[in-house]
This record gives C-alpha cells, sequence and structure tokens, in this order.
C-alpha cells in the first residue's frame, strides 16, 4: 500500500488540515489560473536547470507544484537527528580513511572496496583539513515508505544542489498566499545562508586571525547550477568567483579584485575534484586554480567540501553506511538504508540477475537517475541490454528494491493526484552540526513515476515543518 | 655510485604572458642507500612555495613567474650516491595503500589484446608467483615493443602502443603498468634521471615500480630488460606519465611554447 502524506485511511492528516481548507478555498479555475502565476514567477527569477544531453546543454525550468509538503516538528526531529548523525559518521569514516584507516584495519569495510575507487583522492593521504572535516554540506536524499517509517536512498556529500530550489520555493509560496503563513505555525528557513557563512568561517585556514574572506567559486554561467552558485553567493553577501579570476602566489589565494589582489581564506567551490587544479589532477581544466592544491596542503587557504569527500557517498559505500554509523559512534543507525547489492560481490550478482525484472538498477558512480534501470518499468529489450552491461561490468553496478514511496497531492491536467516525493534535507557541519528546518522536495510528475530528478522531469514543492 | 645532476628545462613563449604558474617534483626520492649530498632546484624571476611532501613521497614545489617573461628556465644541480639494489625500494616514505595503484587511467587502459598477452605469460609462468611473472613481463614487453622516438605522442595510450609496437620509455612503462594491473599487481610510473651507457643522454627517463606483498615496490625498466640499479636516481611517481610529470604548468595569455631541455648525468669518480 502507498502512503499517501495527505490523505490516511480515508480522511486528511493532521498536518495537511491547513492545506486540505486551503485547497477547498479555491473557487472554479482559480487554483489553476494561480499554478499558471506560480509557474511564471519562477521563470522570471530566471530559476533555470539546464540539463547536460548528448546535444546541446538546454535550459529548462523545474515545474514548481503549489501543494506544499508537511511533516510534523516530531517527525522532522527523527529526520534531523537522522541526518545529523549520518553526516557525523560520514565525516568521521572521511578523515579515517584518509588518515590511518581504521574501518579498513578493523575490517569492517573492505580495503579494495574504497582504494579502487576513482572517488578515492590518494593526494589527500595523510591531510587533515580544519576541524577535520571533508564534507561541510551533505544533502541526504529520503523517502518515506509509511507512516513512521523513513529511509536514506544515497548520501550527497560533496557539493549538493538544491537549496536554492527549497529557499525560492518558500519564497513563492509567502508571495503568492502571505495568509499561509500568517499564524506562524511553519519553521522558517531564511536563515539559511547566514547559517552556511558562519559555517565557512568556522572553517577557515588556523593561520586566519581575522573575519576571514570567503568565495563561492562556481565554473560560470553554463553550469547547470550556475543559478544557486550565484543565488548562495548573493544572500551571503560573498563574491562569487571563477577560476580566471582566483590566482595563486607562495602558496596563497588571491582574488583580483579593482583594488589589487585580495587574499582568500574559505573557498566554497562548486567544481568537482578534478578540475580544481590543473596541476594536480585534470591538466586541461580551464575552470581552476592551478596551485591551489599546495595553497590548501600548507593550510593557507581551506576548500570546502574538501577534494576526495565523494567516497562518503559513493554507491558501492551507501551499503556500509549502517556499519560506519557503529562504528564510529557506537549507535545505531536512525535512519534506514534501501537493502542494495553489490554487484561486485558473486552472490549479489547472482540475484540481481535472476531479480532484475523487480530491482532498481544503478551505475556506482553515476547520478541524477541517468544509466539505471527500473525493472518493474522496462521493457524486455531494455532487461535483457542492462543485464549485458552488469555482467561486463558488475562491479559499476548496485542494485535495490523498487520502493512504495509516498505521494503528495500534486497539480496534473486532471486535477489533483497523488504523486510520489521524496526529500533532501541540508546538514551544515563546521564548529557545529546544524539541519536546516526545511528542504527540497522533488516529485515525480508522471503518473507513478518513481523517478524525481529534475532532469528527468521531476518538479519541486515547498517543505514545510511545523512548530510544535 | 656517485651521480651529478645538471638538468635545465627552458620554455620559451611567442609573446610575454600574464602569468605562470608550475609546478615542480624534481626533488631526489629518498629511500635506503640513497644519500643526497647536494641538490638545488631554482627558477629564473619566480616566487617559489614552500615545499609539499605528497601522500606518494613526492616533494612538491610551486612557482610563480612573474608576469611579463617570456621565457621560464628551471635549474636543478645536484650531487647523489645511489645504491644498487636491484631495484627494490626500502625506507621510502609513503603513506598511499597500494591497492591505490589497481586503478586504470586513460593512458594505462588494457584492451583483448593486452589482456591476451598478460594471459599467455600467466600460463607460461610455472613457478606461479607473481615477482617472476613480473621479470618475464619486463623481458616480454622489451622483447615485442621496438624503441623508436618519434613514433608516439606524449599521451599515446598503452593499447596504442601495443599495436603499433613502437616507442619510448615512457610507452613501455605504460604497457608494463597496463599489463601489471590486469594481472593484479598494483603498478606505478615513475620519472628519473638514468646514466646513460653510450654517451648520449637527452632528458629525464621513465620506468615502473610493482607491489608485492612480502616484499614491497620493486622498480622495473622495461626499456631496459632491467631492474633498476645505482645508475637510476628516482625523482617521482604517479599512476600513469601525466600524473607523474615532474613538471606541470599553466601559462595565461600566452601560448606556443617551445620546450628546450638539457640533461646531463655524470659518474663522478671515486678514489
Amino acid at each position: 500500500m502507498l502512503f499517501n502524506e495527505m490523505l490516511n485511511n480515508g480522511s486528511i492528516r493532521k498536518p495537511y488540515k491547513k492545506i486540505d481548507k486551503w485547497i477547498q478555498s479555491f473557487k472554479d479555475n482559480s487554483y489553476e489560473k494561480k499554478h499558471q502565476e506560480a509557474q511564471r514567477i519562477f521563470k522570471r527569477i530566471g530559476i533555470t536547470f539546464s540539463v547536460y544531453e548528448k546535444k546541446s546543454p538546454e535550459e529548462r525550468m523545474i515545474p514548481f507544484d503549489m501543494i506544499p509538503r508537511v511533516f510534523t516538528a516530531n517527525e522532522w526531529k527523527v529526520i534531523e537527528s537522522g541526518v545529523k548523525q549520518r553526516t557525523k559518521a560520514l565525516n568521521l569514516f572521511l578523515h579515517d580513511i584518509y588518515n590511518g584507516a581504521n574501518i579498513i584495519k578493523e575490517k569492517i569495510i573492505p580495503a579494495e572496496l574504497v582504494y579502487k575507487s576513482r572517488a578515492f583522492e590518494s593526494s589527500m593521504v595523510g591531510f587533515s583539513p580544519p576541524k577535520k572535516i571533508f564534507s561541510h554540506i551533505s544533502g541526504i536524499d529520503i523517502v518515506r515508505t509509511s507512516l513512521n517509517k523513513f529511509v536514506v536512498l544515497e548520501d550527497n556529500c560533496r557539493t549538493p544542489s538544491g537549496v536554492s530550489y527549497m529557499m525560492q520555493n518558500r519564497e513563492i509560496m509567502m508571495t503568492m498566499f502571505p495568509d499561509l503563513f500568517n499564524d506562524n505555525i511553519i519553521e522558517p528557513i531564511d536563515d539559511y545562508p547566514l547559517s552556511l557563512r558562519k559555517m565557512l568561517s568556522s572553517i577557515a585556514p588556523l593561520n586566519c586571525d581575522k573575519e576571514p574572506i570567503i568565495v563561492v567559486l562556481t565554473p560560470g554561467s553554463y553550469n547547470s547550477a550556475y543559478y544557486e552558485h550565484s543565488f548562495l553567493a548573493d544572500l551571503m553577501g560573498v563574491e562569487l568567483v571563477e577560476g580566471e579570476d582566483l590566482f595563486t602566489e607562495k602558496d596563497k589565494v588571491y582574488m583580483r579584485t579593482v583594488r589589487g589582489p585580495q587574499k582568500i581564506d574559505v573557498i566554497y567551490r562548486r567544481i568537482d575534484d578534478p578540475y580544481l587544479d590543473p596541476l594536480c589532477f585534470n591538466q586541461d581544466s580551464l575552470i581552476g586554480v592551478p596551485g591551489i592544491m599546495n595553497a590548501y596542503k600548507n593550510g593557507n587557504v581551506t576548500i570546502c567540501s574538501a577534494p576526495g569527500s565523494g567516497i562518503a557517498d559513493d554507491k558501492a559505500i551507501y551499503s556500509y553506511v549502517p556499519d560506519i554509523i557503529k562504528f564510529y559512534l557506537s549507535e545505531k543507525p536512525i535512519l534506514e538504508n534501501v537493502k542494495t547489492w553489490n554487484c561486485s560481490r558473486e552472490k549479489d550478482l547472482k540475484y540481481v540477475l535472476q531479480n532484475i525484472k523487480d530491482l532498481v538498477v544503478k551505475e556506482v558512480h553515476g547520478s541524477g537517475g541517468v544509466g539505471m534501470l527500473i525493472g518493474p518499468k522496462a521493457t524486455k529489450n531494455q532487461i535483457k541490454n542492462f543485464a549485458k552491461k552488469i555482467r561486463n561490468n558488475p562491479e559499476k553496478y548496485i542494485a535495490q528494491p523498487t520502493l512504495d514511496l509516498s505521494t503528495c497531492p500534486t497539480h496534473t491536467s486532471n486535477g489533483l493526484a497523488p504523486r510520489h516525493v521524496d526529500l533532501r534535507p541540508f546538514c551544515l557541519m563546521g564548529r557545529q552540526v546544524d539541519v536546516v528546518k526545511g528542504a527540497l522536495t522533488r516529485v515525480a510528475l508522471k503518473e507513478n513515476s518513481l523517478v524525481v530528478n529534475s532532469s528527468q522531469g521531476g518538479g519541486v514543492k515547498d517543505t514545510w515543518v511545523l512548530r510544535k | 655510485m656517485f651521480l651529478k645532476i645538471n638538468h635545465k628545462t627552458k620554455y620559451k613563449y611567442e609573446k610575454p604572458f600574464q602569468s605562470l604558474t608550475q609546478s615542480i617534483k624534481l626533488f631526489p626520492t629518498k629511500f635506503k642507500g640513497v644519500k643526497i649530498l647536494s641538490w638545488k632546484v631554482s627558477v629564473k624571476n619566480a616566487f617559489i612555495g614552500e615545499k609539499v611532501i605528497e601522500s606518494n613521497g613526492d616533494q612538491t614545489i610551486i612557482a610563480h613567474t612573474s608576469k611579463n617573461n617570456k621565457s621560464s628556465e628551471i635549474i636543478v644541480k645536484g650531487e647523489v650516491q645511489t645504491p644498487d639494489n636491484n631495484g627494490i625500494i626500502s625506507g621510502h616514505k609513503e603513506k598511499i595503500n597500494p591497492l591505490v595503484y589497481l586503478r586504470e587511467t586513460d593512458l594505462t587502459k588494457s584492451d583483448s589484446g593486452i589482456k591476451k598477452f598478460v594471459l599467455k605469460l600467466l600460463a607460461k609462468n610455472k613457478k606461479k608467483n607473481k615477482l617472476s611473472f613480473a621479470h618475464s613481463l619486463n623481458s616480454a614487453i622489451f622483447d615485442y615493443i621496438e624503441y623508436s622516438s618519434g613514433a608516439s605522442e606524449i599521451s599515446t595510450p598503452a593499447i596504442n602502443i601495443f599495436n603499433s609496437r613502437k616507442g619510448v620509455c615512457q610507452d613501455f612503462a605504460h604497457l608494463m603498468i597496463s599489463a601489471s594491473i590486469y594481472a593484479g599487481i598494483p603498478a606505478r610510473y615513475v620519472v628519473g634521471y638514468l646514466l646513460p651507457t653510450d654517451i648520449d643522454t637527452q632528458a629525464t627517463h621513465a620506468w615502473v615500480e610493482l607491489f608485492f606483498k612480502d616484499i614491497g615496490w620493486i622498480a622495473f625498466d622495461p626499456s631496459n630488460n632491467s631492474c633498476t640499479n645505482e645508475r637510476y636516481l628516482r625523482l617521482c611517481s604517479g599512476p600513469d606519465s601525466i600524473f607523474a610529470a615532474p613538471i606541470k604548468g599553466v601559462a595565461i595569455g600566452s601560448s606556443d611554447e617551445k620546450l628546450d631541455v638539457k640533461v646531463s648525468v655524470q659518474e663522478i669518480p671515486q678514489q
């Protein structure tokens, strides 16, 4: 049975009562009109998302759905503590595998799984970043499968995107329907940029004895998340820079300004590891900063997130996260994992090939819902071809059962109808660990679809956390 | 053996650059038997940062040549005592788990041709131990590839070398790494100096190191069908020639660089 977050056993669930009343208040086609207006506002603000396809990158709007997703204070407590626990454990894991690797020595995780992964950045071995934190910003993707069950689909420990949608979704709802927010029962989220800035300040290099200078480093305006990069820089009140705006000298990083070079202390980079420093990684990278890694290793700048953080959200590591939590925190995982088969294990591979039509198969290094197979939705031919790919490179694939994702009422061409949703809360880890009291809810707009990724036609919703 | 090194690398550009940033790894590796008597790396017109000891033991400095220059000159001078070690590298401080070197790169990927080549050798390897396999692989590659400069480029992958059967020390090394990884032996690319047996030495040399559980890293030179010895001076390493490059540079505001390299490796006679 699918869990409908608004309607349970035929009656409106308590946290959605207000929304029900609000929906009932629309007369005739006024809901449709408001829906169109919301899309126009989104477009006017310029929130787009480009999708990398084989042809030219295409700018797309993310459809916005007006009906909010709601969590009670108690539900949120579970999510929040679960996300914090995961983020802490994954950071302890990252620091450990780059410094001593006790978890491998204790045989909790197989050495090959870590060291043979491309996400393991060997040049970080032996390096300890400020406060021992590698992944300062994480986005944990969660689905709800019943009233009391929240399950983690995947962790995002590098530079998760989507937080700007979380904020804009709220902004649009508050602009269009101010009355909904009048009685002050919804937790605000507008302090996120300030929290982000405070977190970035708290991880400044040890030798920085003044208010740290922070920048957001973007690959440029053709990047799919460029809107978000400029949005965050703007709200934090820091500069948005591209690689060519920065240079290094004597192991320090400087920004070119009209008043001359300005030394930079913390870089929130939204470019991937291989492009960060052409002298260390991909030498053809034009978007990086030559010499930045030596500046980092000499303790003159902090890079957020640390290079090599991606090993913590590697899909092959994912199935070990419950063990990681137990190993470092001696705690029971608050949020469950989805049962996962690693095709690199012979037993798992056999199971996956036998049951492929009931499973979701993902590439270990894939993201954004690209390169995956949803068994129950696939044709015989698709399954046959995919099985061949798995057999050729089993270590590249993991498989999971299809989940009964919860649904929320959503605008469709035939009026409101239940559509599947997921949840990405954002966690900041610096001097302290904070989870913003809101999140990005993504919704699969096609009937029965389980793919919520914006690159695959998903939409977004405002996400409410109710006060006690 | 006592080796004396003189190594000059000059980059010339068409017009003055706005900035030139280089990473330089031209420092001798310290391991058992290596004694550095003197070593100096200087870069003309450049600010030089603090030396970083990399996770793999390499020593790196970053040099910034001030703007409006048209050239850059890196000069290395030094004297080092080297051991006759039969390729065994012991006492080298490095922190990376050798399993990392089972990862292929674009240059060390293997294809069915290389795999068959390895499988044939494995079948012939009666002793069934990895070290004896490595020695036979070293010889097999020496026999299979014809040493020929100009037949390959800076980033010709092992697969192409396997098909063309022609190349220089770099290409022998990439093929050896590719084959070793397929055979399950961690392998890496090494750059250093080699005292030539004949007169004409031209550049730095490249060879490989393979990891064996009970022994550690052992250095093979497939382009000379040997293990390394006192004629070799090790500088730096990486999964392939691009990662291991002892000098990398990014020049902004200029193009058309011309490279001029002079290397002299001499034995210092001892009384």
